[in-house]
């Protein structure tokens, strides 16, 4: 039985006072003086009990009735007898921390005597549980079926998600016929995976019965946060080497420079591919008892040295940019950041390759060839800042946005500020990736400058707007080409134009663009078993290829939804789709890597002996607790019914009483 | 006149309810009223016929005493008669009275002992109005206040004002106080004894035997309320010994039968054993009037005057 208002069952402590009122009923017996107890002691039943209760019968009539009314007002649900059939599901953890030594063996041999120890008729399903869960073996009564689905069960390399598995749990019972159910979690416990396990565990309606496998490591060694930059020799890659003891954690900072195509070193190996990419592993160094997390992988666009090349298109805003560039680049490390200066835009992209950001200022016309060097660099992975000058040609431009040209433009169309107003900026997307340098304080600098003459924009559909002016119209957008980006400012820095030129504002903006022109554009590495999303449409076929040659079709949705049955084991993985191929990384994730494991305590907290708040089963089930849910009304009408006995009873009591002493008195 | 009479008879047995009595305070207007009352309705009631009886006139010579002068034929005659009764015995009448903490038993407004001293009362008064002569004895513990028999109104007033101030306390042993007491009696006579009989049965009994062996006469007078015989207090009390203290937590509703039971296992003991020692017995309860207990009194006092 359960109940639709279990909190009305606190009711029930209600029952103690009518047994209260019966025993102070019994304790205020009031004094008789008599003329002779002789008769009295004589008589066999004259002795009440101390301890016992008065009308044992009325107190019980009166108990019962209390019971079903607090019962009826908890709303009883009262489902068809559930089948006395048990199903157990056997939750394997195949997380990567499982391939700490003895742990995956562990993990089997408590499987097998769960199987062994399984009733008569009693059935079970195994599953094997990391971010997704698999079933080894479907509900069964065959222990056989089940014991060799044991020897199926392997570790993989991503963490664990104690939710999933019990949603699958959920999901699979829903599917068996109404009855007790139990979940056998064997599992190592790793210290950081219990968050919000509370809300799916009630969901599940099964107990679950952890069963710990293994113990902590003595100590385990991996790889952390890796970075890389262009520096002067080259490629900077760096990582943090954490070392996990009993004493704690301590770590240190490693660094590798990639100067050649390719090499090998006896902690790094490296090659660059077709598509440009780095791929290659890092590997920890330190010793320690767990292996399967000491080398680390990745895959990357090499990014551009904090490099950045000033078109000087007139001398003002060659002398504000160019100074706001020179400020920029000095925040960097000297040995790579530089500006360099030109006249003309150079007529092919490559000469702008070694330059993270091209910043140019548009007066007049900007022509189709120039614009397409432009996008050539971008596309490259560069990127190109574009602002609009006083004597931008507007219609120009707009006619080069409306044709196949000027596509690339982030624009549609573009039209001046009105003359003869003060013109401010407004809000900012400081989550963008040009703006995510900039402080608060630059944003609030950037809105107080008085804009004189600049244009209004109207975005292209897929171009992002980084900032507005204050009517809400598009005042810097941003456009991804390739690898690249495409931003346009609305604005110049000439002095007759804003004064932006002369704004502190200006260099924390540059600063920031700056910056983000010379990082990767993509992380390093994921983390297996989360989503990567490759840009391209769901139902795209993608051609995966691991580093042992073996290839594999899957679609782009799978990458999203289940990536870790697509992506079964760390390591540098080619994924080819119609715009083109793609090198990702793909690496376990930290959490597996500590190697302390959750106390007893903690297992025991979340897991061990939480009943289900009703019997697990199938939907019929719920359906007929649902129809049964009237049940209540049976509740009041049995307390009704003993009320009115209990009244009768006490009625006949007391004239039988009268009765009883009339009736003596007229026989003697 | 058939309504009067019935009228009157019915007006006076109400005025001889206890609870009645009780409202009037004095001893000797309560004794008084009882037995005017009594002996006015006394031959329109089955009482009738019990009376000392009156036997003829005779002629006033000197040295009679006055009050014997019939004046209602002096007034119709003009000539001085003495009426003379068939017998005049002048036996000593002892009332014995159990003064124990029993009879402090008070279910309604009064108590046991004040119906105890309210019968002993009428019974002095008309004793000492029949010119027999009465004696007194309070029977607890001990023999206490024990007053010779005597006639005349001044001792009737000392006897009442006597009853006036005893009170009820302590346990008794019937048995040996009254054979105690009988010891010191030369004179064989009348023995009234009121009392609850809460004592050793056998004890009682076996005084009653050996009093009538020596030939006394015998009247016991059983005072039972009605609340004590039938328990009529309901559910789970305290129940306290008046005479011992001692206290018992019983149901009143679960042993009233069985209770019942042996309260009558002893009535019916009395009754048997006293009737068959020739004493005679009766059984009062205080809720009801006292003519009963007159009427009794004055069978055994014809009975033996008739001897």
């Amino acid at each position: 039985m359960s109940f639709l208002s279990p909190l009305a069952l606190i009711g029930l402590t209600l029952v103690a006072l009518p047994v209260i009122v019966h025993l102070l009923a019994r304790r205020r017996a009031a004094r008789l003086d008599f003329p002779t107890l002789r008769f009295l002691r004589e008589t066999p039943s004259f002795r009440l009990h101390p301890r016992s209760l008065r009308q044992p019968l009325l107190l019980a009539l009166r108990v019962l009735a209390l019971v079903l009314l607090i019962l009826g007002l908890a709303r009883p649900l009262i489902a068809p007898r559930p089948s006395s059939q048990k199903t157990r599901l056997i939750l394997l953890d195949a997380s990567l921390s499982m391939r700490a030594p003895h742990r995956a063996e562990a993990a089997r041999a408590e499987a097998r005597a769960i199987i062994n120890s399984l009733a008569q008729g009693e059935r079970a399903a195994l599953i094997s549980l990391s971010t997704e869960a698999v079933a080894l073996a479907a509900t069964t009564v065959e222990r056989a079926e089940l014991l060799a689905a044991v020897e199926k069960y392997e570790p993989g390399s991503g963490p664990i998600d104690y939710n999933k598995g019990f949603a699958a749990a959920a999901a699979l019972l829903e599917r068996e016929a109404p009855g007790a159910a139990e979940v056998e979690l064997i599992s190592d416990f790793q210290q950081s995976n219990f968050t919000g396990l509370t809300a799916q565990l009630s969901r599940l309606n099964a107990r679950v019965n952890p069963h710990a496998v293994g113990a902590s490591l003595e100590r385990n060694a991996f790889l952390s946060d890796e970075e890389v930059w262009k520096g002067a020799r080259g490629v900077e890659l760096s990582a943090a080497e954490i070392v996990s003891s009993a004493e704690g954690r301590s770590g240190a900072r490693r660094a590798w420079t990639i100067a050649a195509s390719a090499g090998e070193q006896p902690d790094i190996i490296w090659r660059t591919e077709a598509n440009g990419q780095l791929t290659g592993s890092i590997k920890a160094l330190a010793p320690d008892d767990f292996d399967a997390d000491d080398e680390r992988f990745f895959a990357f666009v090499p990014p551009r040295s904090a490099r950045a090349l000033l078109i000087e298109t007139d001398a003002e805003t060659s002398l504000y940019t160019g100074a706001a560039l020179e400020a920029a680049a000095s925040s960097f490390d000297e040995s790579h950041a530089l500006l360099t200066r030109q006249r003309q835009l150079p007529a092919q992209a490559s000469d702008l390759n070694p330059y993270a950001l091209v910043v140019l200022t548009l007066h007049g016309q900007l022509r189709a060839d120039e614009l397409r060097v432009l996008t050539d660099y971008a596309a490259a992975g560069g990127t190109v800042w574009l602002s609009l000058a006083r004597t931008a040609d507007a219609p120009q431009l707009n006619a080069l946005a409306q044709s196949e040209a000027g596509s690339a433009l982030p624009f549609m169309s573009l039209t001046r500020l009105t003359a003869g107003r003060a013109w401010n900026l407004g809000a900012a997307d400081t989550a963008a990736p040009a703006l995510r340098f900039m402080s608060e304080k630059t944003v609030s600098a950037l809105r107080a400058i008085v804009v004189r003459e600049g244009y209004a924009l109207e975005p292209r559909a897929g171009a992002d707007t980084l900032m507005r002016w204050s009517d809400g119209a598009a005042a810097f957008v941003s456009t991804r080409i390739g690898a690249g980006r495409l931003l346009l400012l609305c604005v110049s820095t000439e002095s007759a134009a804003s004064g932006l030129g002369s704004s502190p504002a200006l260099p924390s903006l540059v600063y920031s663009i700056l910056r983000e022109a010379a990082s990767p554009r993509e992380p390093l590495s994921y983390t297996l078993g989360a989503a990567i999303n490759l840009g391209v449409a769901p139902e795209s076929s993608v051609t995966i290829t691991e580093q042992s040659g073996r290839v594999t079709q899957a679609k782009a949705s799978a990458l999203m939804q289940r990536p870790l049955s697509v992506f079964k084991e760390a390591g540098i993985y080619r994924l080819e789709t119609e715009a083109g191929a793609r090198f990702v990384a793909l690496n376990p994730p930290v959490s597996e890597s500590e190697r302390s494991l959750a106390d007893a305590a903690d297992v025991q907290r979340y897991f061990d002996g939480k009943e289900p708040s009703t019997p697990a089963g199938g939907k019929e089930w719920r359906e007929a607790a649902e129809r049964g849910g009237n049940i209540w009304r049976y509740f009041l009408g049995a307390a009704f019914l003993l009320l009115i006995a209990e009244l009768f009873v006490r009625a006949r009591r007391q004239s039988r009483s009268r009765l009883m002493s009339a009736g003596i008195r007229s026989e003697s | 006149m058939a309504a009067d009479s019935s009228n009157t008879t019915s007006a006076t047995t109400r005025l001889l309810r206890p609870s009645i009595l009780a409202s009037i305070g004095r001893l000797d207007l309560i004794a008084r009223t009882v037995v005017e009352g009594f002996l006015a309705g006394l031959h329109r009631s089955p009482y009738r016929g019990i009376s000392q009886e009156f036997a003829a006139h005779r002629p006033y010579i000197a040295g009679d005493e006055v009050r014997r002068v019939d004046w209602r034929v002096y007034a119709r005659t003009d000539r001085l008669y003495v009426k003379e009764f068939e017998e005049e015995t002048n036996a000593p009448v002892r009332l014995l009275l159990d003064t124990s903490a029993s009879l402090k038993y008070a279910p309604g407004d009064a108590s046991k002992l004040d119906y105890a001293r309210y019968l002993t009362a009428a019974l002095a008064y008309l004793a000492i109005r029949q010119n027999d002569r009465v004696g007194l004895v309070c029977l607890d513990t001990e023999a206490r206040e024990r007053t010779p028999a005597r006639g005349g109104q001044r001792h009737l007033h000392s006897l009442l004002a006597l009853l006036e101030r005893i009170s009820a306390s302590g346990q008794t042993r019937l048995g040996p106080l009254i054979l105690r007491e009988a010891g010191q009696w030369k004179r064989r006579g009348l023995i009234v004894l009121v009392s609850d009989l809460y004592d050793a049965p056998v004890e009682i009994v076996e005084a009653a035997v050996r009093l009538r062996r020596v030939g006394h006469e015998l009247i016991v007078f059983h005072l039972l309320d009605r609340a004590e015989r039938f328990i009529e207090h309901r559910g789970t009390r305290e129940f306290r010994d008046l005479e011992t203290g001692e206290v018992l937590l019983a149901d009143a509703d679960r042993v009233r039968r069985s209770y019942i039971e042996r309260m009558d296992e002893m009535r019916a003991f009395f009754l048997r054993e006293f009737t068959r020692a020739g004493a005679d017995y009766a059984e009062l309860d205080t809720a009801e009037p006292l003519d009963k207990a007159l009427a009794v009194y004055l069978r055994r006092r014809k009975a033996k005057g008739s001897r």
